[in-house]
C-alpha cells in the first residue's frame, strides 16, 4: 500500500520536505570556503579591470585606425595606453609609426625608450614597418652631421646661412632636409619655381618625408595653381588621411579661393583633430574671420595667445587687421 | 602530440573537477532533485561525481547533465576576463593573474560533461518511456557532442576549450567592441 505522504511519480520513495531537504545537500565547508577565497580574488582583480579593458579597447581602436591611415586618431588612443602600459613593446611600436607620421618626431623617437634589451621574433611586418620609419629619420638629419652647428651658428644671419645652404646643397645634391630647407628659403623669398623643383626632388627621394608637401602646396598655392595645391595634399592624405599639413593647406587654399564655408567646415574638422596645435587654431580663427563669426574668432585668438607657440600669431593679426592682404 | 596520464591533468586541473560537480549538484538544486552523495574530487576514476536519484521530469536529467557547460563555462570567462587582458594583450601579468588563469582554465576544461554524465543522460532521455519525442531528438547530438569531446581529449580538445574560453574570449570580445 502508497504511503500517503510519498511524492508520486519517483522511482525514490520520499515525502515532499524529505526530498527537498536532500535536494539541497550540504556543500562542503571546505569548498565554500575555497570557492569564497576564488570570489575575492577575482574582485581583487577587477579593480584593476577597467584600466585593462580601456587600454585593451584603445590598443585595438589604434590598430583599425592605423589600417585606416587616420595616424591622429591612432596616435592619440596609443598614448592613452602606454599611459597605463608604458612597457608594451608593440604599443610602442605602433606610437612610433603613428607619431611619425604626424610628424611628431619627438613623440616618435621618445617611444624607442621602451625597446632597450627586448626582443620579438614573431611580428615580421611590424618590424619592417618599424625599419621603414627608422630609414625615414634620416630625413630630419643632414648627410653631414657638421652641418648643424654652421646652421646654429648662423641662425641670426639670414644671408650667410642662405649662402652656406646653397654650398651645402651643391656639394651634398641629395640630402632631402638640405633641399627641403633650401626650398623653404626660395619659399620666403616668392621663388616659387625653384621651391616647386626641390619639393619635387625631395618627394621623389623621400615620398613619406611630409613638411615638403606641406611647402609643395603653399608654393603652389601662391602661384594661384589651386588644382595642383589641392592635387599635392590629396597625396599626403593618402599617407596621412588626418594629416595636420594637409588638412591646414586645404583650408588656406579655400580661403584664396574664397570659398570660405568649405573653408571652415574643413578647419572646423581639422581643429577637433588637434585642438591645441596652433596651427588649426590659427586656421580656424581666419575661417572664422572670413565667414565673419568675429566672436568665435576673438575667443580663440585669446586662447592661442596663451599658447607656447605664437609663431604666426602675428601674421594672423595683421590679416584679421587689414594690415596684411591675404587674398585679392 | 604528447601523453599524459589522465590522473596527472586532473589532479592538476582538480578546482574544474570540484566546480564540475558543484554545477551538477546546483542544478539538482534547482531541479528539486535529492542528492545522496556528492564527491568533490578524489585522485582516482571518476575523479568526482554527484549521486542523485532518477528524476521525474525528463528534462530535469538534460539540464543536471549539462549543468557543468554551463556553470563552468561561465565561471571560466568571468574568473578569467580582468586576468586574461594584461596577460595576453600587455604581456604584463602579476601573479594573482596568472593564478586566476590558472583557475579559469582548469574551470573551463572540465566544462564538457563526462562520459559518465553522457550515458545517464542517453539511459534516461532515450529509454526513458515519459521522454517527449523532441526531448530524445535532442539528446542524440548533446549526447554525441559529449562522446566527440570526450574523444577529443585525447588531442588536448578540453585544455583548447579552457584556453578559448579563458584567453581567447576576452581578447575576441575587445577585438569586437573596439
Amino acid at each position: 500500500m502508497r504511503h500517503p505522504s510519498y511524492e508520486e511519480g519517483y522511482k525514490v520513495k520520499l515525502c515532499a520536505p524529505c526530498r527537498r531537504k536532500l535536494s539541497r545537500y550540504p556543500i562542503k565547508k571546505e569548498v565554500l570556503w575555497a570557492a569564497l577565497g576564488v570570489g575575492l580574488l577575482v574582485l581583487l582583480s577587477l579593480a584593476k579591470f577597467p584600466k585593462s579593458f580601456t587600454a585593451g579597447l584603445n590598443y585595438e581602436r589604434a590598430l583599425r585606425l592605423e589600417e585606416q591611415h587616420k595616424y591622429m586618431s591612432a596616435e592619440a588612443a596609443l598614448r592613452q595606453t602606454l599611459k597605463d602600459y608604458p612597457e608594451y613593446m608593440k604599443g610602442a611600436c605602433h606610437y612610433m609609426i603613428a607619431a611619425y607620421y604626424n610628424d611628431h618626431l619627438m613623440e616618435a623617437d621618445s617611444a624607442r625608450e621602451h625597446w632597450a634589451g627586448q626582443t620579438f621574433n614573431n611580428e615580421k611586418e611590424l618590424i619592417e614597418r618599424v625599419n621603414e620609419v627608422l630609414g625615414g629619420f634620416k630625413n630630419y638629419h643632414f648627410e653631414d652631421t657638421a652641418f648643424h652647428t654652421v646652421r646654429d651658428s648662423l641662425r641670426n644671419d639670414d644671408m650667410a646661412y642662405r649662402a652656406a645652404l646653397k654650398r651645402y646643397v651643391q656639394q651634398h645634391p641629395e640630402d632631402n632636409l638640405a633641399n627641403y630647407l633650401l626650398a623653404d628659403l626660395y619659399f620666403d623669398t616668392q621663388e616659387y619655381a625653384a621651391t616647386d623643383s626641390l619639393c619635387d626632388l625631395v618627394l621623389t627621394a623621400a615620398p613619406d618625408f611630409q613638411p615638403a608637401y606641406g611647402l609643395l602646396a603653399a608654393s603652389y598655392r601662391e602661384e594661384k595653381q589651386y588644382e595642383k595645391a589641392t592635387a599635392v595634399c590629396n597625396r599626403l592624405l593618402k599617407l596621412n588621411a588626418e594629416s595636420i599639413y594637409a588638412h591646414t593647406a586645404l583650408v588656406k587654399i579655400l580661403l584664396k579661393q574664397k570659398q570660405d564655408k568649405q573653408a571652415l567646415e574643413k578647419a572646423q574638422y581639422n581643429y577637433r583633430l588637434a585642438p591645441n596645435d596652433a596651427s588649426t587654431m590659427q586656421m580656424l580663427a581666419l575661417a572664422y574671420h572670413f565667414n565673419k563669426q568675429n566672436k568665435e574668432r576673438d575667443a580663440l585668438l585669446a586662447r592661442l595667445k596663451q599658447n607656447a607657440d605664437t609663431s604666426g600669431l602675428a601674421y594672423m593679426q595683421g590679416v584679421i587687421a587689414g594690415t596684411i592682404t591675404y587674398r585679392d | 602530440m604528447f601523453f599524459v596520464p589522465g590522473i596527472i591533468i586532473t589532479i592538476v586541473t582538480f578546482p574544474g573537477v570540484v566546480a564540475h560537480e558543484l554545477a551538477h549538484q546546483l542544478f539538482c538544486r534547482l531541479c528539486g532533485v535529492a542528492v545522496f552523495e556528492v564527491k568533490y574530487f578524489q585522485p582516482a576514476n571518476p575523479a568526482g561525481y554527484v549521486i542523485h536519484e532518477p528524476v521525474r521530469n525528463p528534462v530535469h536529467q538534460l539540464w543536471i547533465g549539462i549543468g557543468p557547460f554551463i556553470v563552468n563555462t561561465l565561471l571560466a570567462v568571468i574568473i578569467a576576463f580582468p586576468a586574461a587582458i594584461p596577460v595576453m594583450k600587455f604581456s604584463s601579468g602579476n601573479a594573482l593573474d596568472y593564478f586566476l588563469l590558472y583557475l579559469s582554465i582548469s574551470i573551463g576544461m572540465h566544462a564538457f560533461p563526462s562520459t559518465g554524465d553522457a550515458q545517464t543522460m542517453w539511459n534516461t532521455l532515450w529509454h526513458g518511456e515519459d521522454t517527449p519525442k523532441w526531448l530524445k531528438v535532442l539528446t542524440v547530438p548533446v549526447v554525441g557532442i559529449i562522446y566527440a569531446g570526450a574523444l577529443g581529449s585525447f588531442f588536448w580538445l578540453d585544455l583548447l576549450y579552457g584556453m578559448g574560453v579563458s584567453l581567447g574570449l576576452p581578447v575576441l570580445l575587445i577585438k569586437m567592441m573596439a
